[in-house]
């Protein structure tokens, strides 16, 4: 694994990345793009950055949604929720982050593999963006699966339908232009329909990514999640990102983030997470 | 009893009911959004329709007067459907999709990590999420499935105000939070407001409520419905588990409370009666409060202390949580055992009249009992003082005691009032709930009188402002009485306005104008505070109260500062005799007569405290100057923690229980003085409850009063070096010996002209000085430095500041607590 800091202490400047842009896409989630060359030149579909959004916030990982290798800039799309990435979502462009080191994490694995459905949603859909923009490169025929709640919830459709050969957009309360119902859903109709698919990659909630995981275990096409349980230092040392996979121990920051769907013990992440969000709820309160 | 017909039944209903409101006194629940008990129906949600014969249409049930032999039905198939599509538009703005989501029940099970988020949007992120009235309102309307779909709005969440989050993303419109500014609080705060070719709600001009001068009180997150109007604090708690009634500890309104209690904690505050129960949230046992005599005197109302002021004090990080002792020149935590050994071999060596306590009027009656009771018993010392009036003056218990005996009157009196008098006090601060009625009783035609020195803000909205020069109110009040027996008007109301003629009137004409305006509008309320009864002139001037009460008719109130200035007297916490009150015990402190001080949530700002030989502290927090000398350091539990009694100041006894375990090693004040005396052996401590206590102290012939002994009338005259008189307010928000400004995130926006001085436009002329100036006043005790404001409200020579005691004020050294005045000269500070 590749770990560059990005430490850009070049004389003059202040030390830390410069944030560029951020910017509210739908409530709650948010696009964060800062000047980072180093990372921009490297980053490749999959891949997430560390950061912390102030000298005394928690460091924080982040799936890079999105980069310009030329002009050396890294974007971030992350959902506002919770202490820390709330403390983010108030930074406005000219503040510095004092942490930004990546990328980290093993890339996504990318080839023709034919037909590709990438089933996105929340923070999720900005994540997957680079995969659909790289798979299409390789020739594939790429679905686009993009859920909400909501259709005021949706953002970058357009982007995706640049570089997808098929979209299919869901809400749950089936608002336009989404068919109403959850994402697995609309997946499982579709591996229902015979038609042949390669591979899928869901990126999104963990409960969306459960359900996508139930929703294809059946069929025997290879589904790769990404993983976002808390992960603190990126390195591996903390243990905070413990999965189970197949019956052993990984951690999402140096094995993953993403994992063979079906072969994760679901069960025992969804119950993980339980703890540490009731400590966040004291540590909103005190912010 | 007039009858009714609802849905075939013939029922009875209290005359002057609405349809609603009859249908609810028999338990027929008729769906309503935009109702709220404590608001003037408006009928704008269409919610509550019902069918009436003889009426066309469908009338909302809400506004339309139940008659006698009306035949109403509340639940047909017409009115089910009217129902839902009347919802259904209601909520096309809203983000409604979790309200309809089949798998709403799965998705809370597993999605625990979107619930912070910074946006709503839906219920699995709102913090309304299960004591929402759309949530209630979607079962019981039957609307599962949604015609329309939403159309966010997509405003900005306005978080910049402390207190509270704004999101009107999440509004639904009803109104009933301008509807409480405006007709209830009468702040006027929040309004309808259009912006582009959208009507919402907000502060005109879209201001910050704090540029608008919102109180804070907190009302109208009380009657939101929904989640667009939510505390900071409990905003990701979730439903309480239990919520407990209780009675505010902060001021003498003594409003009823309802605490919202999550794993031991207290995590919300609400004003009894003003939150609607819906599905999730439970409602208060109504037994808590022995006070159950009708509705709660406050009406769902608080103010920004008792409402947003709670939580942060009781489970403030800061808080003493466990007995200390001095070892070593420093405060080391120690057990309760230790801390008792220790006070038990070392106070015997005072008994007597080296032995001082100070006792705060904020303790419960049973602590203040058991305290004095402990002086007086165990230590044999008279000396046991308690800051309910001006120190240096004699005890004013009496006369107190007289008026609350002859002329008490229920806060509730203010509203049938046709005039009101104030003399001396600002209920706005100190009591916003009081000042709330004096507002709506204004509103009803009442006639209010204002008797200060500088033209405040309640002065601004009298009918007559007398301006009275400190310390000269009983002489105007007898003027004022002279005046009244001149006027010679029957008293037919006449309701001409007599507003201050423009310019200021003469006194003689404004104290014949509030004659006039008293002779023609009774019955009469007349309150007072602590600019009576902390200035020199408190005797003469209660007596002139007694005596124009009399001559009107008129009730009483005193608007005192604290919770339970009354229980505290009525235990004998306070002097009996003139050496031993407040300043006869801080001088003992100063020539070294007492050495050994215990304060009772009290902190005189002295210098002298370094000199006793044992200061014993027990209190909720520590202020640095005490936490450098105090020997022993008690933990005193909290009102939450505790069951007691607060006497408010109709002399109403307010009982109310415990809320939550003592947080940390705490005790109640009461327990801690009894288990003093039993480590010191003696008898008759042996109580096993707060309710023993009290038993004891019902039981108790009034303690002996003190006599009020006449003194000269004492009118500050000013002195050549001392040319200023300033007036001196006190932090509203003291509690026991510190204040929440200093303990409560925001609490100090409340409250922005803290040390500040003002100064009227001709005297800053003549000083040079400017509006935001740093000047510096000069007492004979001591200076202190201030930010200048000019102010048209003041006439020359007086001055007016606002402080915090809890800060040591350099005017408060060697000066005591409680003083409203001092004479003093300013200067302009030169850089
Ligand atoms: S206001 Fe009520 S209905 Fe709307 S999101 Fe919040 S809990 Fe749900
Ligand atoms: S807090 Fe009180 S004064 Fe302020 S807007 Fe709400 S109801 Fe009005
Ligand atoms: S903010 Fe709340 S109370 Fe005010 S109109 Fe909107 S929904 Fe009603
Ligand atoms: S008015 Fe007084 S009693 Fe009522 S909430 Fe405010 S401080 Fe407490
Ligand atoms: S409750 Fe009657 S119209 Fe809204």
């Amino acid at each position: 694994m590749e770990t560059h800091e990005c430490k850009t202490t070049t004389a003059g400047h202040p030390a830390g990345v410069e944030i560029l842009e951020q910017r509210m896409l739908v409530p709650n989630v948010n696009v964060l793009t800062v000047r980072a060359p180093a990372i921009a030149r490297k980053i490749q579909p999959g891949q997430f950055i560390i950061l912390r959004a102030d000298e005394r916030a928690e460091r924080m990982p982040l799936t890079v949604s999105d980069w310009d290798r030329e002009a050396g800039t890294v974007s971030c799309v992350f959902m506002q929720v919770g202490t820390s990435t709330q403390k983010l979502g108030v930074l406005e462009p000219g503040d510095r982050l004092p942490t930004f080191v990546g990328p980290l994490g093993h890339p996504l694995e990318m080839a023709n593999f034919g037909t590709v459905v990438l089933t996105s949603g929340c923070y999720g859909i900005g994540a997957l963006y680079p995969a659909a923009r790289r798979l299409r490169e390789l020739g594939n025929h790429v679905i686009g699966m993009v859920e909400a709640r909501s259709n005021f919830l949706l953002y970058w459709v357009e982007k995706y339908r640049s570089v997808c050969n098929e979209v299919i957009i869901s809400t749950f309360d089936g608002s336009k232009p989404g068919k109403k119902g959850e994402g697995p859903v609309h997946l499982s109709d579709l591996l229902a329909t015979g038609r042949k698919i390669d591979r899928i990659i869901g990126v999104g909630c963990t409960f969306m990514m459960y359900e996508t995981a139930r929703s294809t275990r059946n069929s025997g096409v290879k589904t790769i999640v990404s993983l976002n349980p808390i992960m603190i230092d990126g390195t591996g040392m903390c243990g905070a990102c413990r999965v189970v996979v197949g019956g052993e121990t990984k951690f999402a920051c140096v094995d993953g983030p993403d994992f063979d769907a079906h072969q994760i013990d679901w069960e025992l992440l969804l119950s993980r997470r339980k703890p540490y969000m009731e400590a966040e709820a004291v540590s909103i309160e005190n912010w | 009893m007039p009858t009714i017909t609802l849905n075939n039944l013939s029922v009875p209903f209290t005359p002057g009911s609405s349809v609603l409101e009859a249908a609810r006194q028999n338990g027929v629940r008729i769906p309503t959004l935009c109702y709220h008990p404590i608001l003037k129906s408006v009928g704008a949600c269409r919610l509550c329709v019902v069918e009436v014969d003889g009426l066309r249409g469908f009338p909302t049930a809400c506004t339309t007067p139940a008659a006698d032999g009306m035949v109403v039905r509340t639940d047909t198939p017409a009115l089910r459907s009217l129902r839902r599509e009347v919802l259904s538009l209601i909520l096309s703005e809203h983000p409604y999709t979790c309200l309809v989501c089949d798998r709403h029940d799965r998705c809370a099970e597993w999605q625990v990590t979107i619930r912070k988020a910074a946006v709503t949007t839906g219920c699995e992120n709102c913090p309304k999420n299960g004591q929402c009235e759309l949530q209630t309102l979607v079962d019981e309307v039957g609307l599962s499935l949604m015609p329309y779909s939403i159309s966010y709005r997509g405003l900005p969440v306005e978080k910049k105000d402390p207190f509270f989050d704004r999101d009107y993303n999440l509004c639904i419109l009803c109104g009933r939070c301008v509807r409480v500014c405006q007709d209830v609080r009468r702040t006027g705060t929040l309004a309808f407001i259009q912006r582009g070719s959208q009507t919402l709600v907000g502060t005109a001009f879209d201001k910050s409520h704090l540029e608008v001068d919102c109180e804070f009180c907190g009302s109208c997150v009380d009657v939101c419905p929904t989640g667009a109007l939510y505390d900071k604090r409990s905003k990701w708690e979730g439903v309480p588990e239990t919520t407990a009634r209780t009675v505010c500890p902060y001021c003498s309104v003594g409003c009823e409370l309802d605490l919202w209690i999550k794993r031991g904690k207290v995590v919300g505050v609400r004003p009894a009666g003003a939150v609607l129960p819906t599905g999730g949230l439970l409602t208060a046992p109504g037994g808590a409060a022995a006070n159950t005599d009708g509705a709660p005197r406050n009406n769902g109302m608080a103010c920004v202390r008792g409402r947003f002021g709670l939580v942060e004090m009781v489970h403030a990080p800061d808080r003493v949580r466990h007995p200390m002792l001095r070892k070593g020149g420093r405060l080391i935590e120690t057990s309760w055992e230790d801390a008792l050994a220790f006070l038990a071999e070392k106070l015997p060596a005072y008994r007597g009249e080296s032995f001082a306590l100070l006792a705060s009027p904020h303790l419960t009656s049973e602590s203040a009992y058991a305290l004095q009771k402990f002086a007086r018993q165990v230590m044999g010392s008279g000396n046991v003082d308690s800051p309910t009036a001006l120190p240096r003056i004699p005890r004013i218990g009496e006369l107190v005691d007289r008026l609350r005996a002859e002329r008490s009157a229920p806060l509730r009196s203010l509203l049938d009032a046709r005039s009101i008098v104030v003399i001396g006090a600002n209920p706005r601060l100190s009591h916003p709930v009081a000042a709330v009625y004096i507002r709506q009783a204004q509103a009803a035609g009442a006639r209010l009188i204002v008797v200060d020195p500088r033209r405040s803000e309640l002065a601004k909205r009298a009918d007559v402002w007398l301006p009275v020069k400190p310390g000269a109110d009983a002489a105007l009040l007898q003027e004022l009485r002279q005046a009244l027996a001149r006027e010679t008007i029957p008293g037919e109301p006449s309701n001409e306005q007599h507003a201050l003629p423009q310019g200021g009137a003469p006194q003689g004409g404004a104290v014949a104008q509030a004659a006039h305006c008293l002779k023609t509008a009774s019955p009469c309320v007349i309150l007072y505070g602590s600019g009576v009864t902390h200035s020199l002139a408190a005797v003469e001037t209660l007596d002139a109260i007694h005596d124009l009460a009399g001559d009107l008719q008129a009730g009483v109130i005193p608007l005192f500062g604290a919770a339970n200035t009354l229980g505290v007297l009525d235990a004998g916490a306070v002097a009996v005799d003139e050496k031993q009150n407040y300043a006869g015990i801080v001088q003992g402190i100063a020539n070294g007569e007492i050495k050994a001080l215990y304060l009772a949530g009290e902190m005189p700002a002295l210098d002298e405290l370094m000199k006793l030989e044992l200061l014993i502290v027990q209190d909720h927090f520590l202020s640095p100057n005490v936490a450098e000398y105090a020997h022993a350091v008690l933990p005193a539990a909290s009102f939450a923690e505790v069951s007691g009694t607060l006497v408010n100041f109709e002399g109403r006894a307010q009982h109310f229980a415990p809320a939550i375990p003592p947080v940390g090693d705490t005790r109640p004040d009461w327990w801690i003085a009894a288990a003093l005396a039993r480590a010191l052996g003696a008898d008759g401590f042996t109580y096993s409850s707060a309710a023993d206590v009290w038993q004891e102290l019902d039981e108790q012939e009034r303690p002996p009063v003190g006599q009020a002994a006449s003194r000269p009338p004492s009118a500050l005259d000013s002195q050549a070096d001392y040319p200023f008189t300033l007036l001196l307010e006190r932090n509203a928000y003291a509690y026991r010996s510190s204040a929440l400004t200093d303990h409560i995130k925001g609490m100090e926006l409340c409250k922005a002209d803290e040390e500040s001085l003002y100064l009227s436009v001709e005297d800053a002329r003549r000083l040079a000085v400017a509006e935001g100036d740093l000047v510096q006043a000069t007492s004979p005790a001591g200076s202190a430095t201030f930010l200048a404001h000019l102010s048209a409200d003041l006439p020359a020579t007086l001055a007016y500041a606002s402080i915090n005691p809890a800060h040591g004020s350099q005017l408060f050294v060697g000066m005591l607590p409680g003083s409203k005045v001092c004479l003093v000269k300013i200067d302009k500070v030169t850089s």
